[in-house]
């Protein structure tokens, strides 16, 4: 029987496959169907003539598995080296041991990647890459989603290409390579010195909040009058809260609630109840507006 | 006619781009600073909508989605905020529509768990086909699932521009409302900035965020120069201290 090999083909089909991880996500098994999907090709090139095989390695994959999706492709590629040379077995050799670590690995890798990936990926990275998008589009620039778009998908499409060959050819042994390097650790760091810098100019750029609170002193003050006499007048002398606050450094307001709602978040206040106090603050400036003339936000 | 056409149009987008959320390929035109500006071409107002999509995009800046806690539906929510925007004919600002945004994310996220509810039919139809190892049988139900995806995007924006202009167009609102709205979009980023506070912020780190919020308060620098000032800091910083392994962090659940 001829070796069944796993052609640059094959890869390629995993590959693009692979990014319907999400297509068929639902609340019982998760990602299970995408990852099986991204086989259907090369599944039937390796067991296509092995009924039996066939159906052990579909019943393996109907498992539950759920990641964040950049990190599907690796796994992947594991499964691809393991799945190979249970094809490559022949009809007398006992294939359980190969077979078990198949989704052994899928299990000890998800949970993992899952915080490194939520945490670097749609914490850090996409964050950056959509917010300095976000800046030029708000600045009225097209060219901002378009900055957006090409930043992330340079990354997405080839961070998936090359982790999926890595892990084909590493194999088993990644886990604990990854582990013991510290990449992920300065990689994670480098982002959040980034992403931190970047949260500063948008807390000062992006929040529109400002004070109309304004208090009037009347007092007396000596003017000359045009003839040169020396007069007392009346003067009124009216000072903004706002004004004063720029003069200190400008964005003091948007600084603070920043900083106010993510103490809140610290504390375990939800996105939802931080969106209401908002609204909330909101409406009450605007109601004490409306009724005392006061424009306590604006 | 003209709107049905426009309605079209502005469904094809929406259902596209919310295809792109769990459909496949994470390309990211889901995000709102994507939406808001392909939805405000469509409709007519570019501007509007790259002003929207911003708007939007950093409420939902730090909002990923954690094992089975589905994010509330940030795509869906400015597609339907700039079309509303856009056909009101300048009654709904951009940061009014931002709140209505806010608030329509929700209601959106409701229809993307129906959908994950109803995947799990077509898990237990592709498990009979894995159990006689007929695996075009198993990933023929990715068929089935992918367009739901579609359809949840296009179907509400359809019916809003079909039908919802002639609510929409012109609409006046008490001063008040107009007020509250315009304050709360213009606040609500907030949330989005806190958020990725919390999540990037460590107490080494917080100088980097002084350095950002000085640069732009009070040098006025704009987000790109200083992302470069960034990308430098970071090289500096990590090549120098910060590359020894932190102790291991709890990770931490986003709940909507």
């Amino acid at each position: 029987m001829a070796e069944k090999k796993i052609t640059q083909s094959d890869i390629n089909s995993v590959y693009w496959r692979s990014f319907f991880d999400m297509g068929c996500i639902n609340y019982e098994r998760f990602q299970t169907l995408g990852y099986i999907f991204a086989f259907q090709k090369v599944f039937k090139k390796l067991y296509g003539d092995d009924k039996e095989k066939m159906t052990r390695a579909c019943l393996r994959h109907m498992e539950m598995f759920n990641t964040m999706p950049l990190f599907i492709p690796v796994i992947q590629g594991t499964t691809l080296a393991l799945e190979e040379k249970i094809a490559n077995a022949g009809p007398d050799e006992d294939t359980t041991e190969l077979e078990d670590s198949v989704n052994n690995i899928k299990v000890g890798l998800m949970g993992p990647f899952a915080g490194i990936g939520d945490s670097l990926g749609w914490g850090t990275i996409r964050p950056i890459v959509c917010s300095i998008g976000a800046s030029m589009a708000a600045s009225g620039s097209v060219a901002g989603p378009i900055v957006t778009l090409v930043l992330w998908n340079v990354f997405n499409f080839a961070f998936r290409y090359y982790t999926l060959v890595y892990g084909y050819k590493a194999g088993t042994s990644m886990l604990s390579t990854i582990k013991s390097s510290n990449i992920v650790e300065k990689i994670s760091t480098g982002a959040s010195v980034l992403g931190l810098m970047i949260l500063g100019v948008l807390t000062a750029a992006w929040v529109s909040l400002k004070t109309g609170i304004t208090f009037s002193v009347t007092g007396t003050a000596l003017e000359t009058a045009a003839d040169g006499t020396v007069q007392e007048v009346e003067k009124v002398i009216t000072t903004s809260i706002q004004d004063e606050l720029d003069k200190l450094i400008p964005g003091i307001l948007p600084l603070c609630l920043v900083m106010f709602l993510a103490q809140l978040m610290k504390k375990g206040w939800t996105t939802t109840k931080l969106i209401v106090l908002v609204f909330g603050i909101a409406l009450a400036s605007t109601l004490i507006a409306m009724f005392t003339g006061v424009k306590i936000f604006m | 006619m003209g709107n049905i056409l426009q309605a079209i149009i502005a469904a094809l987008i929406a259902g596209i781009c919310e295809w792109d959320v769990y459909g496949g390929f994470h390309t990211q035109i889901c995000r709102p600073v994507v939406v808001g500006p392909l939805m405000g071409l469509a409709l007519g107002d570019l501007s509007l909508g790259l002003t929207i999509g911003a708007g939007l995009e950093f409420v939902f800046l730090g909002v990923i989605s954690v094992g089975a806690a589905i994010p509330p539906d940030a795509t869906s929510a400015t597609a339907l905020a700039t079309a509303v925007a856009c056909v009101s004919n300048g009654a709904i600002n951009a940061n009014q529509a931002v709140t209505l945004g806010v608030a329509l994310a929700s209601v959106a996220q409701m229809l993307q768990m129906l959908i994950w509810t109803v995947n799990i039919t077509w898990m237990h139809q592709a498990d009979k086909s894995a159990a006689v190892g007929d695996i075009d049988g198993v990933c023929k139900w990715m068929y089935v699932s992918l367009p739901l995806w579609f359809l949840q995007g296009a179907i509400p924006a359809f019916l809003l521009v079909a039908f919802g202009q002639d609510l929409v167009a012109g609409i006046v609102l008490p001063g008040w409302l107009s007020d509250w709205l315009t304050l709360a979009g213009g606040m609500i980023g907030a949330v989005g900035f806190a958020m990725l506070f919390v999540l990037m912020n460590k107490p080494k780190l917080t100088p980097f965020f002084m350095i950002g919020f000085v640069l732009a308060a009070a040098l006025g620098m704009g987000l790109v120069p200083t992302a470069v000032l960034g990308l430098a800091a970071a090289l500096l910083y990590v090549n120098n201290e910060g590359g020894q392994a932190a102790p291991e962090k709890k990770r931490r659940s986003r709940e909507a």
